[in-house]
């Protein structure tokens, strides 16, 4: 009888052990198949590459937008002094604005992260939002015309900040573990000082990058691709 | 044997049976089956020794996993992993288990032969 009650009694334990084995088995399966499909989801895959070809297609048109108003301008601005003088207050408002593409002589800083020889670079940040801005500033402050980073037009509404594993401008990623192209128009020589000041280039940036420094007789920036919204901002107006 | 054709059935439940638990009972059903499989072992280990005990074997199987749950729950509580503990005692006393179950089995294939 005791023999037959502890026979039993074993075959239920191991009932309840097989049971509980199987499943967790299963749920750490399951799990894990739930984090796989995260990882590699083929269908953000499409979308993603959907989103690239309607980029595309919409630069194409900004592009023949862009030509038919030159278009519309210049018929304009044939027609009188009056309207050529409004066209040339546009042409400044624009470049001030960030509106067109510019060119003219000034600086290239080139900030390359130096390589980790223990390989954990792509963990680090190396190049700081506070550095970006120290620079943009220096280089505003020496009368910088335009300024921008990685082809990045900045404007007076740009921000430069991290957010989450890069660096936002203008609501666009840069990469902090790459190299970054910072090309500011103005006068050459002003600006060289500027940057050649110690200080100018933060000391942590000089120690994790390799800052180089080239002069260029013309350097072309890109225009601020967005549009500005004034929503709160409203001009007063004088009687 | 019972105990072969128990874990089969278990298994096979385990398989066939949907039921739900939530997953944030997920370590402690780990740490449980820890507990199990070490008072098994010790039952096995029991019966080639001829002492086994039915009673000891299933309090200490209930006993072992409660505690262990409750180590788990008490060290997500406190914010330490206590649940080491567990895993480091249960761990040393499978093994040890296993080190006195095969030298009685080698022990008694040599008398044997």
């Amino acid at each position: 009888m005791k023999k037959l009650w502890s026979q039993i009694s074993i075959g239920v334990i191991c009932i309840l052990l097989g049971f509980m084995i199987t499943y967790q088995f299963k749920m750490i399966s399951k799990q894990s198949i739930v984090t796989d499909g995260n990882k590699n989801s083929p269908e953000i895959l499409i979308e993603n590459e959907q989103l690239n070809k309607n980029i595309e297609e919409l630069k194409k048109k900004i592009e023949e937008l862009d030509t038919k108003t030159k278009e519309y301008e210049n018929v304009a601005r044939g027609r009188d002094e009056q309207s050529e003088l409004l066209y040339k207050a546009l042409e400044e408002t624009r470049i001030l604005t960030g509106g067109t593409e510019v060119e003219g002589e000034g600086l290239i800083i080139y900030i390359t992260p130096k390589s980790n020889i223990f390989g954990s670079s792509s963990e680090s940040q190396l190049i700081n939002d506070s550095d970006l801005v120290r620079i943009v500033n220096e280089l505003n402050a020496a009368d910088a015309e335009a300024i921008s980073i990685n082809d990045i037009r900045l404007t007076t509404r740009s921000g430069i900040r991290n957010a989450g594993n890069a660096i936002m401008i203008n609501d666009e990623k840069v990469s902090y573990n790459k190299r970054i192209t910072i090309k500011a128009i103005g006068r050459k020589d002003i600006l060289e000082s500027a940057i050649s000041f110690p200080e100018a280039i933060p000391s942590t940036l000089a120690l994790n990058c390799d800052v180089s420094i080239e002069k260029s007789n013309k350097i072309t920036i890109p225009k601020y691709n967005k549009t500005y919204k004034f929503e709160y901002a409203k001009p007063i107006e004088k009687k | 044997m019972v105990a072969f054709v128990g874990l089969l059935i278990g298994i096979i439940l385990g398989i066939v049976w949907n039921v739900d638990i939530p997953v944030k009972f997920s370590p402690y059903i780990s740490v449980a089956i820890f507990a199990c499989l070490d008072s098994v072992f010790g039952a096995l280990r029991g019966s080639i020794s001829h002492n086994f005990r039915a009673d000891i074997f299933i309090s200490g199987f209930f006993g072992n996993a409660a505690l262990a749950v409750a180590m788990v729950y008490l060290g997500d509580k406190l914010g330490i992993p206590i649940y080491l503990a567990a895993v480091i005692v249960f761990g040393g006393r499978i093994f040890d288990n296993f080190a006195i179950i095969r030298r009685l089995l080698i022990d008694k294939t040599k008398s044997h032969s």
